[in-house]
């Protein structure tokens, strides 16, 4: 069984998906499934990350397929709250570009060496 | 009473007992005979001839015969019982004129109570049933001796001129009290379920006498009561049987007692008749009382079994939803192994194992979850298919495996025995799996702790078990084969790293995921390009098996020709991008590309969403992280691309994320010990470190995703190339 627990709170337009546990492999449908019925009720996506403390590439490109999915709709998907791994699994793709909430998105640019792991 | 058992009484409804071994005719007859005579001459004797007014214990013989006996017996026993009474009242100097009477009566009884209440329980009578219960009061307590007074009556208005109403009463009364004690303690002692209590019953009776003596000893002082808390207090605690016999012992000691002149009633100024009635009045209240508590604890007991049956079934119920769930999410033998003992075992069992089939069919692979879910501990056994053991019988015979008892097994499997012992297993069942045609695929066993526990539900679940893991066994022997056949086309549509190319050392190594995984389409490509420089690339497709290896295959060469006539890194991944939309499932792909100039030593390098190459020089390894951009496919312009002066004998490593992406851990983490695992290592020769660092990220394991591993170390322009050669590429081993 998957071992991420997502909640969906759909406030108007906006939709708010809480996503608590694991997103690897196993997560991965789970997380496609919540996203897309989100879509379906709501313009604005927010996917919070804050519990989340592993995202694997499957489940960032579920991400990124709801966000280009929600933008051929003139909708938006994007995530918040990213911390630890997660964040640095959103920066080293890049993709943290593309999902930062609209706001930042212009400041957040492509990511430059922004964490040298390597220390 | 323990909820082990559904109570005394059981709640099987077996034939009548009269069709199960029947006991000789001469023996049933001659036990009536003699019960009967006793009971008899006791009524004569014991509890005073001269009034009718007796406890009439013979009227529950007869019945109990009839009852327990097939029809065809019924006349002899109706004959023997005719008989024995005639020739007791003669012998008690009855007149032989009026004897028949009370002979006719004393058969008319019995044969109309069992005649009415085979009619409404044709099966066992189970007295702790309200239904049977009713039943043999309406029809043997009430019905069968109101035939038998109104008959006895008759004749003794006849032969002795008393009036009919009192002598009916009287004559129903004693008969009554006579079946309701004996009847019952028979009907209880042949039909109930359960071990026998010979011993305890023995007690108990001892004990009611014994609290019926001291209650009816005193003239004066009013203790008749006694018996009741005892009688009660057995039909609490103890089975039926125990409680209806001690209810005998009173009701006779009672009687006894009282025509010895002892207790309240024998102290009583009135009739014989108004005495004995009274007395057994008392008497049948109490046992009645008595066995109304049994039922209800029966009851009881009854439901709390129902209710722990019910939970066990609700158990199992659930532990099958949530192992079919996991059944559908398993691909691989390995996880569907691991699925049945996580999930489908720990609730139907103490210890249990599943076991599969190896491919060459030759031996079993064996995982183990001892003890519950929580604190299951799995591993990996392998045992030769000729071995004895509970599994490869299963597997072999193709039948399940049962043992009940320590014993047993340590019979069929002396080599295990001290296993067994030492876990305290004390029955097993095997059962195999098998696809619909028979073939086996494994074996499921459950053991417990308990002797005998294994019953019809636990064969019935572990054959469900086994059921479903068939199916999805199957199913994972197909895919596992498609996935095979994907992995040897991804391996040979990567490409030979071609020799010549001067300025670099290079190998790579491609590793398939274990199979439990999603697999990409991996890549990596060495290649010149123009202007004597080298180019090279690392990839990785979104998606699975074929699909993602025809875009691999198609995004590889397009980034080939780009890199021919775009000028630098970035301008290669813009153009690929804008190609890449022609080329199906290559959304989201992610691509290193970099080229190097042997002449200056200069590396360019560009990264659409893909990690950063890591470089190990002398003074240890870096990851570059210039140059980054989005992925493939999701509308990125003017990519960004880093550079950087190769020191002479510096190694690059390029990778995809199976290298570094470990479950539970932080890609960060992972990548920080990959370097310095590349930078302690001390190797830069490129075959070495990819060895190396391959061996550093898998360990012993198969890795969790696909993984491609690039290194090239620069070895500058004066140097001889000696790059290596398809055929050397280092294989999986």
């Amino acid at each position: 069984m998957s071992d991420l627990e997502v909640k969906t709170v759909v406030e108007a337009d906006r939709a708010v998906v809480t996503l608590d546990g694991t997103c690897d492999l196993r997560s991965h449908d789970v997380l496609a499934a919540a996203l897309r019925s989100a879509l379906d009720v709501a313009t604005v996506v927010v996917v919070d990350l804050a519990r989340v403390h592993f995202l694997d590439s499957s489940n960032l490109r579920a991400l990124v397929s709801a966000h280009l999915a929600a933008r051929q709709d003139a909708k938006n998907v994007h995530v918040i709250n990213a911390a630890g791994s997660v964040a640095a699994m959103l920066e080293i793709t890049g993709v943290i570009a593309l999902l930062a909430p609209p706001a930042e998105r212009s400041q957040v640019g492509i990511p430059r060496a922004a964490e040298n792991p390597d220390g | 009473m323990s909820l082990s058992e559904p109570a005394n009484g059981g709640l099987r409804s077996d034939s009548p007992s009269g069709s199960e071994r029947p006991r000789p005719l001469w023996l049933i007859l001659a036990l009536v005979v003699v019960t009967y005579g006793t009971g008899a001459s006791l009524a004569f004797l014991g509890f005073g001839a001269q009034s009718i007014v007796v406890l009439f214990l013979p009227a529950g013989v007869t019945l109990s015969a009839l009852l327990l006996s097939p029809r065809r017996r019924w006349p002899w026993i109706l004959l023997a019982a005719a008989a024995t009474e005639v020739a007791v009242d003669l012998s008690h100097g009855l007149s032989p004129r009026w004897v028949w009477g009370f002979a006719l009566a004393n058969t008319a009884e019995p044969l109309v109570g069992a005649l009415l209440l085979r009619r409404y329980v044709p099966a066992k009578v189970n007295l702790l049933r309200r239904r049977d219960l009713l039943a043999f009061l309406v029809c043997c307590v009430g019905a069968g001796p109101v035939v038998g007074g109104l008959i006895g009556a008759t004749t003794l208005a006849l032969s002795a001129g008393l009036p009919v109403p009192r002598s009916f009463l009287s004559f129903w009364a004693g008969d009554a009290a006579g079946v309701l004690t004996v009847g019952g303690c028979v009907l209880a002692w042949r039909h109930g379920a359960g071990r026998p209590v010979v011993a305890r019953a023995a007690l108990a009776a001892g004990l009611a006498a014994a609290a019926t003596v001291i209650g009816f000893w005193p003239p004066q002082v009013p203790l008749f009561y006694l018996p009741i808390p005892v009688l009660f207090w057995l039909a609490f605690s103890q089975p039926l049987t125990v409680a209806l016999t001690a209810g005998a012992a009173t009701t006779v000691t009672a009687n006894l007692m009282t025509s010895a002149g002892h207790g309240p009633w024998a102290a009583l100024n009135t009739s014989d008749q108004v005495i004995t009635l009274t007395l057994q009045v008392f008497l049948t209240t109490t046992i009645l009382g008595a066995w109304a508590l049994a039922v209800g604890v029966a009851e009881r007991d009854r439901a709390r079994w129902d209710t722990s049956v019910e939970r066990a079934a609700r158990l199992r119920l659930n532990a099958l939803q949530i192992l079919t769930a996991d059944l559908a999410q398993a691909a691989t033998s390995t996880s569907i192994a691991e699925a049945i003992v996580r999930e489908g075992v720990g609730l139907l069992a103490d210890y249990s194992s599943a076991s599969v089939v190896s491919p060459a069919e030759d031996e079993l692979a064996v995982w183990t979850a001892a003890g519950r879910r929580d604190d299951l501990a799995e591993r990996n056994r392998r045992i030769p298919l000729d071995a004895a053991t509970p599994h490869t019988d299963a597997v072999r015979t193709g039948r399940a495996v049962v043992h009940q008892t320590p014993a047993d097994l340590a019979a069929a499997y002396p080599r295990l025995a001290d296993g067994y012992r030492t876990l305290g297993v004390g029955s097993i069942v095997c059962v195999p799996i098998r696809t619909a045609d028979g073939a086996p695929l494994g074996a499921l066993a459950f053991g417990f702790q308990r002797e005998h526990g294994v019953d019809s539900d636990v064969i019935t679940f572990a054959e469900t078990l086994a059921n479903l893991s068939a199916q999805a066994l199957r199913r994972a022997q197909i895919y596992e084969r498609e996935l095979d056949a994907a992995h040897q086309l991804q391996q040979a549509l990567l490409p030979a790293l071609s020799g010549g190319l001067v300025g670099i050392r290079v190998s790579a190594d491609y590793r398939p995921a274990d199979v439990a995984h999603q697999v990409g389409g991996d890549w990596y490509d060495v290649f010149p390009v123009p202007g004597g420089r080298i180019g090279f690339a690392v990839g990785d497709v979104v998606g699975h098996s074929l699909a993602a290896a025809a875009a691999m295959a198609r995004l590889q060469s397009a980034l080939r020709v780009i890199a021919q006539t775009a000028p630098d890194p970035a301008r290669v991944l813009d153009e690929f991008d804008r190609a890449s939309v022609l080329i199906a499932d290559s959304r989201m792909a992610t691509v290193g590309f970099a080229d190097y100039d042997p002449a200056t030593g200069l590396l360019r390098y560009a990264c659409a969403g893909h990690l950063p190459p890591l470089l190990v020089t002398e003074g240890g390894a870096e990851y570059l992280w210039e140059g980054r951009s989005l992925p493939i496919g999701l509308g990125q312009r003017q990519r960004q691309q880093g550079e950087r002066l190769m020191p002479h004998g510096a190694a690059l490593v390029w990778y995809t994320d199976g290298l570094v992406e470990r479950h539970g851990q932080p890609v960060t983490e992972v990548m920080r010990r990959l370097a310095d695992a590349a930078g302690r290592c001390g190797e830069r020769e490129p075959e070495g470190l990819c060895r190396h660092l391959l061996r550093h990220g898998a360990g012993a394991q198969v890795l969790g995703d696909d993984t491609v591993i690039l290194c090239i170390q620069f070895t500058g322009a004066p140097y001889p190339t000696v790059a290596t050669a398809a055929g050397d590429l280092p294989a999986g081993d």
